[in-house]
């Protein structure tokens, strides 16, 4: 965290071998993200190389005291989130996203210790993730791959802690099977 | 037992598709070194550089389109089906239409071009009934179709696009093609619908564009008088006349809904979605525009927020200018609305069946939401119990959903079904058993029709 410190510093001060070091220690993980969101292995270095390039243009907007890595890693959410929503328009997705199915998976793999069953979870893992309406898919991802808090979450994804606590566990919704018999309730 | 983090399961997984040795540096830095090359260009170079490309822009409006005095002509065309393309480098097209049968389902290219910086195909598919899309194909390994060069080479799928009149009606785009290759296989290992036939490798050859001019796109500037609709209260949401399509016989009018802060930043908008549009000519008479699908995948990367739509209008002669009016649009937003939290008390003992006559209103910033009552019932789905709330509202909202601010994420929220206009029904069922004693809940989001008149003009 330190060197992200110097680092950042280094670009304020106008040396731009510190941008460098920021991309040697973040891209990784903010290209993986950015997979994560988009299942594009392309569009995800765009984003990751985007947000870089936006975070230099505005490094003297940055405040210096604040922690860089959950500040970047919100905006390639964000970036990330933003492409997803905009190809995915017209694609259904399963009706049956329910994340349990996902954590159930997730679950398994933490503990297996069969490498070849572990490769099988994962890719499973991501089948699954990838049946998920992208703004749940960024929930996901924060929470279990960024582990930011509920609070961090709400605050990148601009809703309330509530609504996600409601996208990760939102099911597809199923009122009219269950309006059926028990409409004249009503 | 070697235990791992949800992180580095994560981590792992995603290491399969983006390896350790990937890295943006040298791209990067590329960018921005090229960038800072434009910022300390000497003042004088810049200044003379500035007229010639300012008297190249008048030249070429001006001498090729006098009558039109505030708009700008970029170097873009437009191929009926294919879309706009980049008239100003040599054009390739689609030597002739290529069709493979297999099994019943044929898929057929219609049309393709090359221009400097994309192959665009324009596909269709028969022979295929299923509606549902094959989640293993759409988010299987190697699922998107690619262009194989004769060397080998493979050049992966950019984005695609419906373009109507049904789902099987599409639109390819590639990068480009390079100069002197002109033959690719394009390969589709499976097509998105049903158990369809898998692994197709379709020959295209293109040509030189030999007697085809495209048409003339003319990208407005956005500082033209009435190309622009203000921001509409309270969502924000503005509209801008992008480009006119000159066809033979009308005219392609292509804009967006833009919202948000430009910079990708997310506000509470999810979607929106215009629901009636009006073409007009200057005497009030409404004209038959025809929904045309758009081409602007490149456009504005910048902009994230934004829906771009296209609108034909047939015939030259019109009473101008015309004006496009976005009449109204829906707009899905998260906790947009400022409602409060309503509280409901359930008793100690509640049962299936049981009612409650709420009688209360829900004040929010633009709508009011009456809950006439809520009902705890079975969910036949799930057999889990749930609390089905009837709401009435004004017909502007078309649907909402709630949240359960006790449950610690432990319930699921039910699409509402807007049963008739006005009228609400929403669920909540929960995991943990029938609840009990006094609950919070609140309006989660809604979506809702927004009257904005948006209205753009244009005349050539």
């Amino acid at each position: 965290m330190d060197e992200d410190v110097q680092a950042i510093h280094r670009l304020k001060s106008g040396d731009i071998g510190g941008l460098e070091v920021l991309i040697a220690h973040h891209q990784l993980k903010a290209i993986r993200t950015a997979f994560l969101i988009t299942h594009d292995e392309a569009a995800a270095e765009d984003v990751a190389q985007d947000a870089f390039i936006r975070f230099f243009e505005r490094i003297h907007h940055f405040d210096e005291r604040r922690a860089f890595r959950p500040y970047f890693m919100r905006s390639v959410v964000n970036l990330a989130l933003n492409l997803a929503q905009r190809e995915s328009r017209g694609l259904q997705f399963s009706s049956d996203d329910d994340t349990s199915q996902l954590e159930a998976l997730l679950a398994r793999a933490v503990s297996v210790e069969n490498q070849v069953e572990f490769l099988q979870l994962q890719r499973e893992m991501l089948t699954v993730l990838f049946k998920l309406p992208p703004r749940q898919r960024a929930v996901i991802v924060q929470r279990y791959y960024l582990e930011m808090g509920e609070d961090e979450m709400a605050e990148t994804l601009a809703i309330a802690p509530g609504t996600v606590k409601w996208l990760l566990n939102a099911a597809r919704t199923r009122l009219r099977d269950m309006l059926g018999p028990q409409r004249n309730l009503l | 037992m070697n235990k791992k983090t949800h992180s580095q399961v994560f981590d792992s997984a995603a290491r399969e598709h983006i390896p350790d040795q990937v890295d943006l540096t040298t791209q990067i830095m590329a960018h921005i070194q090229s960038k800072r090359k434009g910022v300390s260009m000497n003042p004088k170079f810049k200044r003379a550089m500035t007229v010639l490309v300012v008297t190249t822009i008048f030249l070429i409006t001006f001498a090729n389109v006098p009558t039109v005095v505030h708009a700008f002509q970029a170097l873009l065309g437009y191929i009926p089906g294919v879309g706009t393309v980049d008239s100003a480098d040599s054009l390739r097209v689609l030597a002739e239409p290529v069709s493979q049968e297999k099994e019943g389902v044929t898929v057929t290219i219609h049309q393709g071009a090359v221009d400097s910086h994309r192959t665009i195909l324009t596909m269709s598919i028969s022979g295929l009934t299923a509606t549902e899309y094959n989640l293993n194909c759409l988010y299987g390994d190697s699922h998107d179709p690619w262009l194989t060069l004769p060397d080998g080479t493979k050049l992966a799928l950019t984005q695609f696009t419906g373009i109507g009149p049904t789902r099987y009606d599409l639109r390819y785009y590639f990068p480009s093609l390079p100069k002197g290759v002109d033959s690719a296989t394009l390969q589709i290992p499976c097509l998105l619908y049903g158990d369809a036939p898998r692994g197709w490798k379709i020959p295209l050859r293109f040509g030189p564009a030999d007697g085809l001019t495209p048409l003339r796109v003319i990208e407005i500037d956005p500082a033209t008088p009435g190309v622009q609709a203000a921001a509409q209260s309270p969502y924000s949401i503005s509209a801008i006349l992008e480009q006119v399509i000159l066809l033979e016989d009308g005219y392609i009018f292509s804009f967006s809904l833009v919202w948000g802060d430009g910079h990708g930043a997310l506000n509470n908008i999810l979607s929106v979605t215009p629901d009636v549009v009006q073409i007009a000519d200057a005497d009030g008479n409404k004209l038959a525009a025809e929904w045309v699908a758009p081409d602007n995948p490149d456009r504005d990367t910048q902009i994230h927020e934004r829906e771009t739509l296209a609108y034909k209008v047939s015939g030259k002669e019109h009473a101008w200018p015309l004006t496009i009016n976005i009449v109204n649009t829906q707009v899905r937003s998260i906790n947009s609305g400022g409602y409060r939290f309503f509280k409901l008390d359930l008793g100690t003992n509640p049962q299936i069946g049981q009612r409650w006559t709420l009688n209360q209103d829900l004040t929010g910033h633009l709508h009011t939401l009456h809950l006439n009552s809520a009902a705890l019932i079975n969910d036949p789905q799930s057999g889990k119990p749930g609390i089905l709330f009837n709401i009435q509202s004004d017909t502007d909202v078309l649907d909402l959903w709630l949240e359960d601010a006790q449950s610690d994420g432990h319930f699921t929220s039910l699409l509402s079904s807007n049963t008739q206009p006005g009228h609400i029904s929403v669920g909540l069922v929960f995991d943990d058993g029938i609840p009990a004693g006094e609950r919070t809940f609140m309006v989660g989001g809604m979506a809702v029709l927004a009257h904005g008149n948006w209205q753009m003009t244009w005349q050539p």
